[in-house]
């Protein structure tokens, strides 16, 4: 998610930066364009501007060609020849100066030309040449002349006749490679002899060399004189720029002489403005040969040349460009948003998905009832950690199982039926409503649970979820309840049960007193002594009876409050059953029993009252039921106990009546107590007594043999 | 003078019961449980058959019950502990005759006499 986020800006920038750089190429290559149109037609003006300058160049070339075939085509050209031959060509062309005639003169033949010339009408005409003071002097004695001879038009050039072309070193030159090579030359730009205007001006000299010659030796012997042209350069130039078939103001033109390199020399220049950057891209450069000298032409297009370069069409491509890019980039930002935002929707969708689906799993996870859900053929699909806990199954043990495996044996034969007759007839048993079963743990104990189950839809099939509420502790403190009833109704039942034995055993010596009693209350009907006697014995019996009764029951009730507290001593096991066997040896010596004592004498520490109480209890008691033999009692040490018995030889006791022995009022065989007198209290007081002492009772048995009753009494000094 | 049988379990109690009917005159046969009771009163000639209720190996209602079923006709008074209790709606359905409460008082060998003496005008009645 994050890494699709961080690509937004990225690609965005990309967008941008591609955009802005096509759009800018854009605009550079129309520029280019533009400039290169531009450039072209800056080029052909230039073009038209060379060829407007060589045009005119070869016209003079060719007035001066014109000029030099007059001198050969003649013997000799006088004045007034020259004169009718250049008037025509001066006055048609302004730009010439001068048409001149020089002839090579010797020395010798100075004066011959000079004295000619004189005759001709030019009074003072000489041989001259400039001094160091630039001042007109006659010239110098040389080997050789080349004395302006004829010149047209004189107006103005009158300077110039006479002056020697061979005395100034530039023209010297010139005039000695044109004789060499034959060729017509052009001097560098000069200062012209017969300007005032100290005007630039160039002389074309062209040889006039009689006969063929091959050889500059030849040509110099050949020699006849130069003609020389003299031309305002200048104007010329001007002149030949203004003619040309593209003239346009807005170039700039700047001609040089460039022969010496080293020394450029000015021919031609417009005016021209400051010239701007732009302007040094498109300034060509040409070169015209002419007559031995190089011409450098630069040209240069002027600020108003340049703003005939079209920009609009690169800044509007320029602009549209940056348009389109950004409404692109726009376009792009808001696609990607909208994506973003559905993704942050989908995730926040998702998320809100998960965390309910989390939320549901917590809920299955901590409820603490079992919940299992099951498929319409019964297999299980969920099984919750309660569920785990409650059936001892962990979660892969179960899954994909039939639920029947939960079941015990009833159960579980009877719930495939259960299920499909549910989908047949849509009755349900628990579906909805819920009821008690029994469940079967992994261990195979079952256990009694609460199961309420209901139907689910779940992508078009049926589900069964099933919560089990377990029902063991329930169960078990109903169990407890139900128990702790029957024990208080039975207590509340024996003990209105003892209440009601209590009441009867009351009532017999009490029946059998007051019933004698109206014998003896009326002194006319009294009975014979003898009579009475009897009776007074049987009352006496009966109130000792009911005194033992009462004593008994007090005795009994005692124990049972817990208030009969043991006065603990020290003392001898022989001394207290001796103390017993003397208390019962008149009512034993009646039936002819004999008492035994087999207890040594061992140290106890117990309540004295209460332990011969037991004594002549189990004593008395084995007396009642013997008719002969013996008693015997007997002890043993134990550990932190002694244990006694009392064993008689009497009627015995029937097996299924031993455990009830030591109820109250539970008699063996009531008739047989009743013979045997008794309260029916005593062994339960003993056995009472016995666990005051922390000790027990129990008793043995055989039917005719006799009966042993064994209890122990603990011996702990300190215990109570 | 009449014969009456005490059926009675506290040998002390038939005792005094005895010795209160014999001083009257009556001759008394004695039966210590409701089974001896009920074979001495089917086989002797008894003008009453005192039974007591509570008796260990048959009490008095099984007793007199089994005598109504042996179709034994005689008077059978009912001697209970208690007069307040069910015991005696028990007694007259078990099939006796009346009751006669213990302890016992003076009057009691009055109370034997008119019972025999009723009980056999309804006899000679029905006869």
């Amino acid at each position: 998610m994050k890494s699709k986020n961080t690509l937004v800006a990225p690609v965005f920038l990309v967008i941008i930066g591609l955009g802005l750089l096509f759009s800018y190429l854009g605009f550079l290559i129309s520029a280019d364009t533009e400039k290169n149109k531009l450039a072209l037609e800056f080029e052909r003006q230039v073009d038209s501007y060379i060829a407007a300058i060589e045009q005119e160049v070869s016209v003079h070339a060719e007035i001066m060609q014109n000029l030099t075939g007059l001198f050969l085509a003649s013997t000799h050209v006088d004045r007034e020849e020259f004169k009718t031959f250049t008037q025509p060509i001066v006055q048609r062309h302004d730009t010439i100066q001068a048409l001149e005639w020089a002839p090579k003169v010797s020395q010798n033949q100075r004066r011959h030309f000079e004295t000619l010339a004189r005759t001709d009408g030019l009074a003072s005409f000489s041989f001259t040449e400039r001094n160091q003071r630039d001042a007109m002097v006659s010239a110098a004695d040389r080997l050789e002349y080349f004395p302006v001879y004829y010149v047209e038009p004189l107006l103005s050039n009158e300077t110039a006749l006479g002056f020697d072309l061979a005395s100034n070193p530039i023209r010297r030159q010139t005039l000695n490679q044109s004789r060499d090579s034959g060729k017509i030359l052009t001097t560098a730009p000069i200062t012209l002899v017969q300007e005032k205007e100290q005007q630039k001006g160039v002389l074309i000299f062209a040889p006039v060399i009689q006969g063929s010659t091959n050889s500059p030796g030849q040509r110099r012997a050949a020699l006849q004189g130069f003609v020389v042209g003299v031309f305002d350069i200048s104007d010329m130039l001007d002149k030949a720029v203004h003619h040309a078939k593209q003239f346009n103001p807005d170039i700039s033109i700047k001609i040089f002489d460039t022969t010496n390199p080293d020394k450029p020399e000015e021919l031609y220049q417009t005016s021209q403005t400051a010239t701007i950057p732009l302007a040094e891209k498109f300034k060509q450069q040409r070169f015209i040969h002419e007559g031995g000298r190089v011409w450098q032409l630069t040209a240069t297009p002027q600020p108003a040349f340049l703003s005939k370069l079209a920009w609009w069409p690169s800044f509007l491509i320029l602009i549209a460009g940056i348009t389109l890019t950004l409404l692109i980039a726009f376009y792009v930002y808001m696609l990607m948003n909208r994506e973003k935002s559905i993704r942050n929707l989908e995730k926040l969708r998702s998320h809100e998905l998960e965390s309910s689906k989390y939320r549901t799993q917590v809920i299955l996870d901590t409820a603490l009832n079992a919940i299992i859900t099951i498929n319409n053929e019964g297999l299980i699909q969920t099984f919750n950690p309660a569920a785990e806990k409650l059936f001892g199954y962990k979660l892969d043990e179960v899954i994909g199982n039939n639920i029947k495996m939960l079941m015990p044996a009833p159960y579980r034969e009877e719930h495939d039926g259960y299920i499909s007759s549910y989908k047949a007839t849509r009755e349900a048993k628990i579906i909805g409503i819920g009821r008690e079963v029994k469940g079967q743990r992994k261990d195979g104990t079952t256990f009694p649970l609460f199961l309420s189950v209901s139907e689910a839809e779940l992508n078009g099939d049926s589900i069964f979820v099933g919560v089990i509420i377990d029902l063991t502790l329930q169960k078990e403190s109903e169990r407890v309840l139900v128990e702790a009833k029957e024990n208080a109704e039975r207590m509340n039942r024996s003990k209105s049960e003892f209440l009601n034995m209590m009441s009867h055993e009351l009532r017999t010596p009490l029946t059998v007193i007051l019933g004698y009693l109206p014998l003896l209350k009326e002194q006319d009907t009294l009975p014979e002594p003898e009579v009475i006697a009897d009776i007074a014995n049987d009352m006496d019996a009966a109130g000792r009876h009911l005194l033992e009764l009462i004593n008994d029951l007090l005795d009994i009730s005692k124990i049972e409050a817990g208030k009969l507290d043991l006065a603990k001593a020290h003392l001898s096991t022989a001394v207290v059953v001796t103390e017993a066997i003397n208390a019962l040896t008149h009512l034993a010596a009646k039936k002819h029993i004999e008492l035994i004592s087999k207890v040594e004498d061992i140290d106890l520490f117990a309540d004295p009252v209460r332990i011969k109480q037991i004594f002549i209890n189990l004593i008395g008691n084995a007396i009642k039921f013997t008719t002969e033999g013996c008693v015997t009692v007997a002890a043993k040490r134990l550990e932190n106990s002694i244990e006694f018995s009392v064993t008689d030889t009497g009627c015995g006791i029937e097996a299924d009546a031993l455990s009830t022995v030591f109820d109250k009022f539970h008699q063996v065989d009531s008739s047989s107590t009743r013979m045997a007198g008794g309260t029916g209290l005593g062994l339960a007081i003993t056995k009472k007594l016995v666990e005051l002492h922390d000790g027990e009772i129990s008793v043995t048995s055989e039917l005719n043999q006799g009966s042993t009753f064994t209890f122990t009494i603990n011996n702990e000094v300190g215990t109570t | 003078m009449a014969n009456i049988l005490l059926v009675e379990d506290d040998e002390k109690i038939l005792k005094m019961l005895s010795l209160r009917l014999r001083l009257k005159g009556h001759r008394i046969d004695q039966a210590e449980n409701g089974q001896i009771g009920v074979e001495k009163a089917l086989t002797g000639q008894f003008d009453a058959v005192l039974m007591d209720m509570h008796m260990p190996i048959l009490d008095g209602h099984e007793a007199t019950k089994k005598l109504r079923s042996e179709n034994y006709r005689g008077l059978i008074i009912a001697v209970t502990a208690s007069v307040m209790s069910r015991e005696t709606d028990v007694a007259i359905e078990a099939g006796c005759d009346g009751f006669i409460a213990k302890p016992i008082t003076a009057d009691f060998e009055t109370r034997v006499e008119e019972f025999i003496s009723n009980f056999e005008l309804q006899d000679s009645d029905q006869t």
